[in-house]
């Protein structure tokens, strides 16, 4: 069974229709990326996989016992938290929040595991450090800390690379290739890079009004365009 | 030191004190998230509306206030902060439409239905707070400070889950923290300490307790939690050196506790300004403090030593008198004038020394004149008369608005159903 199935999908606000018929799959180890134009309904259905707003027709099924609030999410920066007084430790404790029960604070084996996250990332030594005082690239790090801090299998990012410098944003890039290579989990990306994003995907999912899903290869067949640029790159 | 230790052995000054701080504690902690999450003026506005809350509770006639006040403002924090989003009318603009609403609406109840002689004097005093922290009865004091109690409890469970939703509510809400339950919480949290603040500094000063040591804590800290912790040090802090200054320099409860506050808040942005480094920074913060509280302790100092002075330099042989209030300063008088029209029978046979301003009234049935000697409060808004009956009927009497100082035997009196205190057998000096 896969990680995540969405079946007949039809997304939207009451009195607005954004889409009318979406269905696609994701497994361990592979890596979704979700494009589309400004309008097309990315941002309502990143709402829609993590529960915050329910479908208007169709089904999201969890595969694996995977709870809603297992999926690791890695939110566009706000303008909140470009000066807000936070070290990277409270940021990337934070993520545990939902493994928390009714219990106030953080007990030690969800200490641990954010330490490891820590770790994982690259981000030792920097625990102390300010949030704010970080370049942009660092804190879209603390920021997946914190995500992987949540998540059981399944990472849900939401463009991960606007606003990096392009060593950032390939660096982000090799992060994601190996959560989902190396570590099995399931990825979820939603880009407006189309040409970068889905050079680093498995599968494409392109939102319109006749919705694309496939693989990164069917494609580049089906929409040669954006492909051409690709692959002069590689 | 002499003048603080008289002054810190009445009871009502006691009062005041625990409460301020107890209210100074619980609002800075609910600051640092307000202020981070945009919300600065939701106090502001919610202080307002329970302004216009207390004009109704007093139209109406009711006896405890704070029954309807408190649930009006909670209504209101909540209609403000949970329906903030995707509301027709945003933000900023629908806390200007109650803030300002709710303040006409009230003063025009007020004017029109108002019971009160003192109109002026009730508003000035909901609006800027002038004595009423010195006026709670000890039952507000534990109302006071079992609600601030609570508030603390509260930040202290909740403080993984506040911070989780001030820092990103959207990823709070994604991993299953319930975003809406807890804001609707941190609405009702907010408007128990508007209404609590309203008592120390006015309604109209409110958002200075909340947001001045949020941001001091600010300039200072890089955590959260260095950030909260800070912010109610800086509080505390404040509302001591100012209420203690207030009380022996006679200056209004309020503005001197927002001055204290703007005063930190200056330091600390100088501080974080000069220097950089974290660590050093920490030093630097240790010392700030410190420097605060030298300020309001030698602030107070120095415009105590005012009225021992003057006792100096009147060498005239005086009769004793058990309450001599030409020793203190106008905002003590004010406050125990209040307490012998409240509560008469605790200065009952009191020999009293009374300096202020003469009243003639003349009653309007018996047509017989009464003399008052009248005193108002520091910030003029209030004033209280107590009645006097010369003991040499044939002395020359004093002219109406003339400054006087009375002393006299403080006897109860039955009048109108009501006891009251006359200084009888009075000698003016």
């Amino acid at each position: 069974m896969p990680l995540l199935e969405c079946d007949h999908l039809a997304l939207g606000y009451p009195g607005l229709l954004l889409t009318a018929d979406l269905s696609f799959s994701l497994e361990g180890g592979q890596c979704l990326c979700i494009l589309g134009a400004n309008g097309s309904g990315k941002s309502t259905l990143v709402r829609t996989l993590l529960h915050l707003q329910p479908p208007l027709r169709g089904h999201i099924r969890l595969g694996e016992g995977l709870k809603p609030s297992d999926i690791g999410y890695l939110p566009q920066q706000t303008n909140v938290q470009r000066d807000f007084p936070a070290t990277v430790w409270e940021v990337v404790l934070s993520g545990c929040i939902g493994h928390m029960g009714l219990r106030p604070f953080f007990s030690r084996p969800q200490k641990d595991l954010a330490r490891r996250q820590l770790h994982r990332l690259g981000l030792d030594g920097l625990e102390g450090r300010s949030f704010r005082e970080l370049s942009g690239g660092q804190r879209q790090r603390v920021l997946l800390a914190r995500a992987l801090c949540a998540a059981r299998r399944l990472l849900l990012l939401d463009e991960p690379v606007a606003g990096l410098d392009p060593a950032a944003q390939e660096d982000m890039y090799h992060l994601t290739q190996s959560l989902y290579q190396e570590d099995g989990m399931g990825v979820i990306m939603v880009s407006h890079d189309v040409h970068e994003s889905v050079r680093h995907a498995t599968h494409v999912l392109h939102m319109s009004p006749t919705p694309f899903w496939g693989t990164r290869e069917q494609y580049q067949t089906r929409f040669p365009q954006s492909s051409t640029v690709c692959q002069k790159e590689s | 030191m002499e003048a603080l230790r008289t002054y810190l052995a009445y009871p009502f000054v006691q009062y005041a004190i625990i409460a301020g701080l107890m209210i100074a504690l619980s609002s800075s902690l609910l600051g640092v998230t307000l202020v981070l999450k945009r919300f600065s003026l939701i106090g502001d506005g919610l202080s307002h509306v329970a302004f216009g809350a207390l004009a109704v509770a007093t139209v109406l006639r009711f006896h405890a206030p704070m029954v309807l006040v408190l649930p009006i403002t909670i209504l209101c924090a909540i209609a403000l902060l949970c329906a903030s989003q995707g509301a027709r009318i945003r933000g900023d603009a629908s806390i200007a439409m109650l803030s300002v609403g709710s303040l006409a609406i009230g003063y025009l109840l007020l004017n029109l239905f108002g019971s009160s002689s003192n109109l002026s004097g009730d508003v000035c005093t909901t609006l800027f707070g002038s004595t009423s922290i010195l006026t709670l009865s000890p039952m507000d004091v534990w109302c006071c400070a079992l609600l601030s109690l609570a508030v603390v409890a509260f930040f202290i469970l909740f403080y993984e889950r506040i911070f989780a939703i001030t820092f990103d509510e959207t990823f709070s809400s994604a991993v299953g923290v319930r975003s809406r339950q807890c804001n609707l919480v941190l609405a009702m949290v907010v408007a128990v300490i508007i209404v609590l603040a309203m008592n120390l500094v006015g309604s109209l000063l409110i958002s200075a307790l909340i947001v001045f040591p949020a941001l001091a804590a600010m300039r200072l800290c890089t955590s959260f939690f260095g950030v909260t912790i800070c912010a109610s040090v800086i509080s505390i802090i404040c509302a001591l050196s100012g209420l203690l200054t207030a009380i022996l320099a006679g200056t209004p409860v309020g503005s001197t506790i927002v001055a204290a506050d703007m005063t930190a808040f200056l330091l600390c942005a100088a501080v974080g300004l000069l220097i950089p480094r974290i660590k050093a920074r920490r030093t630097a913060m240790t010392a700030a403090l410190c420097m605060l509280l030298l300020c309001g302790a030698s602030c107070g100092g120095k415009k105590a030593e005012v009225p021992a002075k003057e006792e100096e330099s009147q060498p005239q042989e005086k009769l004793a008198a058990d309450l001599d209030l030409t020793q203190v300063n106008p905002m003590m008088i004010y406050m125990q004038v209040f307490y012998m029209i409240q509560k008469p029978h605790d200065y009952a046979e009191m020999s009293i020394r009374l300096p202020g301003t003469c009243t003639i009234m003349e009653d309007t049935r018996t047509h017989e004149r009464i003399y008052y000697c009248n005193v108002t409060d520091s910030t003029g808004c209030c004033a209280k008369m107590i009645p006097f009956r010369l003991k040499d009927a044939s002395a020359t009497m004093p002219s109406n608005g003339s400054a006087i100082v009375v002393y006299g035997h403080f006897r109860l009196t039955e009048k109108d159903q009501k006891t009251i205190g006359v200084l009888c057998d009075a000698v003016l000096e």
